[in-house]
């Protein structure tokens, strides 16, 4: 079971958090000021944080820098009230992994930190993806579907690649607009769900992977039923 | 942007002010010269005058058998062509003397007269219209005797004044006009730089102050009390972001808040009616926050710090991206989006994820308000050093009257009411192409219905 340390000084705010995860099967470790989060993370045991970029005492980014500067890399998901653009650079440069703007929906939350726990360790590039009979080249752009070839739009296969890597798992419309688009605004038109009906059309078969979509919250690459 | 009434030469107050004195002075040299000729002239005009009338008394005493002779004698001393007579019978025929012809128009009352068209006086080589003092005397035995005298020294003072006025303006004017070209200069220059400065305040650089120089003259006066001025707007404007950020800040924690604990009741195994409050509260919870970030995103982009952020961008790149990301939804509608961009556009300086973001909600309008079957055309243009950017769509398209109004921060035309939106878009494409210093126009395609929105970028 993965642990997640939430740094969080609104007492509301963690104590949500810390339900949502615990739902989805995390265990939750809080700390309701910087000071407290930086001993507990220095401490170990965590495979993620989330760390409010504002703290009474600490600000998240020295947090951030302060543990990469001791060599540990584990995942930090930023929470902060500051939307803009240039705070998400510099959130992401002082070491945090991912960056979220408040106020943020639990789903989003969640779906963040489980692609952060899953990440694969630095350096494992794989040449190939594989998901059901699904297998995606990395090197060649080419997707087969048991041996038979499906053509797609260099766009459709940037979205396949991103959720066969997170097969399995919730993968939310702005995760997916970040990921294959590159941009991190909310695009507040419901054109990924077009671009996901069009990739659908193509992959989906008897015996294949399915991407499903979860109500309110995004999609799931999942093993045929 | 550019301020209105930029510096011209012949506006500057120096100008004025040399103009005025130039125009007093030739003004002034005018009255004092003609006071002088008209008195000069005056004087000459008694002068011969008075000799005129000493020689029609000297011959009025000389006898009829005389006067031939004695006139013929006075040619010895008087001066060719300035002094002349004419003797003439009572019909009107020459006798003797320079004056060939006898003048009806000169009065006949032993009086002086100045006659402007001369006598003609038969010297040879003289012009023979100069004007003249003249004297008519009727004779005893019923001859005529005209006495001129040439009025030419009066016309050669006019002459001569006229010169002395020619030279003294111009000798004047020429060194007024390089004086004032080497005056106006300097506060011309000094009110450039003021024009510069104001320039990058007006875009959005209020920190800027106007330069002082230690003359402490007129200008400096103005341009302090304007840094007075800039100070305070600068502290205002603070004061107003400081509260909106707070704002913004201190209702950030309430809506996550409410939102989560929405989520926990999501969970909580409703039956119903009691889950289709849940999440319908859910569902304005979430429009709550899509207006909310919308408006925060609007305050953060008239900071135009970010400009500092600007880098070169491929307007081709950036067009075929929008229509990639668009064109499914479109095709999904029926209706055809089509792209046309060529190849030799010059790079653009800016913000690319902004006007990414700026093209998305103008394109989400264009499928919103184009019914299917429509069509959306998005172009760029090279226009000089320019690229004009267009989303054209032959929609239901916007009044003429609501065009100024949609750009404004949260309005929306009666006609949008039933969309589902925000409300936010088109004041958040004003928003990023304002603080990009690109211009933005609405109207009506050549087509005549629909909606074409322009953005007008200069090139860096």
């Amino acid at each position: 079971m993965s642990a997640v340390l939430v740094i969080e000084d609104d007492e509301v705010t963690a104590h949500a958090i810390m339900t949502e995860l615990q739902g989805h099967g995390l265990q939750t470790e809080w700390a309701a000021s910087g000071r407290e989060g930086l001993a507990r993370a220095i401490a170990g045991g965590h495979d993620a944080i989330t760390l409010d970029r504002m703290l009474p005492d600490f600000d998240g980014l020295t947090i951030v820098s302060t543990l990469r500067g001791l060599g540990l890399h584990t995942p930090v998901l930023m929470v902060s009230a500051l939307s803009d653009v240039d705070e998400r650079v510099r959130g992401l440069r002082s070491g945090g992994d991912d960056y979220l703007t408040k106020p943020f929906s639990m789903v989003e939350l969640v779906a963040r930190l489980e692609v952060l726990l899953r990440r694969p360790a630095a350096g494992s590039h794989d040449h190939c993806l594989t998901f059901g009979d699904l297998q995606l080249n990395l090197i060649e752009h080419t997707l087969a579907r048991g041996g038979e070839h499906i053509s797609l739009l260099p766009t459709e296969f940037k979205l396949l690649t991103y959720l066969m890597r997170n097969a399995g798992q919730l993968v939310t419309r702005t995760m997916l607009f970040q990921e294959v688009w590159g941009y991190h605004f909310d695009p507040g038109t419901n054109i990924i769900d077009v671009h996901i009906g069009r990739l659908r059309k193509k992959i989906e078969g008897r015996g294949s992977p399915a991407i499903h979509t979860v109500r309110g919250a995004g999609y799931v690459l999942a093993e045929p039923s | 942007m550019s301020l209105p009434n930029r510096a011209e030469r012949w506006r500057s107050s120096s100008s004025r002010l040399i103009g005025l004195y130039a125009l007093f002075f030739v003004a002034w040299g005018a009255v004092f010269t003609g006071v002088l000729y008209w008195e000069i002239s005056r004087y000459l005009g008694t002068v011969a005058e008075r000799t005129l009338m000493q020689r029609a008394h000297y011959y009025q005493k000389v006898d009829d058998a005389n006067l031939a002779a004695e006139l013929a004698a006075s040619e010895a001393y008087s001066i060719p062509g300035i002094d002349a007579y004419g003797l003439f019978e009572a019909n009107g025929r020459h006798i003797a003397g320079d004056l060939l012809k006898l003048r009806s128009s000169l009065p006949d009352d032993g009086r002086v007269h100045y006659l402007e068209r001369g006598l003609s006086i038969a010297v040879p080589r003289e012009e023979q219209t100069r004007s003249s003092h003249a004297l008519l005397l009727h004779r005893n035995d019923g001859r005529i005797l005209i006495l001129a005298r040439d009025g030419g020294s009066i016309s050669a003072v006019g002459g001569i004044i006229e010169q002395a006025l020619f030279w003294g303006l111009s000798l004047t004017l020429i060194p007024g006009l390089i004086g004032w070209q080497l005056l106006r200069r300097r506060p011309l220059k000094r009110v450039q730089r003021l024009q510069n400065c104001t320039e990058r305040i007006v875009s959005g650089n209020l920190g800027e102050r106007l330069p002082l120089s230690n003359r402490r003259d007129e200008l400096d006066m103005l341009a302090d009390a304007v840094n007075v001025m800039l100070e305070h707007i600068e502290q205002l404007m603070l004061e107003v972001k400081g509260v909106c950020d707070g704002i913004a800040h201190d209702l950030r924690t309430p809506l996550t808040r409410l939102r989560a604990r929405l989520h926990q009741l999501q969970h909580l195994q409703l039956q119903g009616t009691d889950a289709q409050a849940v999440s319908l509260a859910m569902e304005e919870s979430e429009a709550i926050m899509l207006r909310f970030q919308g408006l925060l995103r609007i305050s953060e982009l008239e900071d135009t710090r970010r400009r500092s952020g600007f880098e070169c961008f491929d307007v081709h790149t950036l067009l075929h991206q929008a229509h990639e990301f668009f064109e499914p939804m479109a095709n999904e509608r029926g209706q055809t989006m089509t792209l046309q961009v060529p190849a030799d556009l010059p790079p653009l300086s800016g913000d690319m994820p902004l006007l990414f973001e700026a093209l998305v909600n103008l394109l989400d309008n264009a499928i919103k308000f184009t019914p299917p079957g429509g069509a959306i055309q998005i172009s760029a243009a090279g226009q000089g050093s320019e690229v004009l950017i267009k989303v054209c769509d032959n929609g239901r398209g916007i009044p003429a009257t609501e065009r100024d109004s949609v750009t404004r921060r949260l309005y929306r035309g009666d006609a949008s009411r039933q969309e589902p939106g925000h409300g936010l878009g088109l004041s958040l494409v004003a928003a990023i192409v304002r603080m990009h210093g690109y211009s933005l126009a609405i109207d009506v395609p050549a087509t005549g219905t629909g909606t074409c929105v322009s953005i007008r970028c200069p090139a860096p």
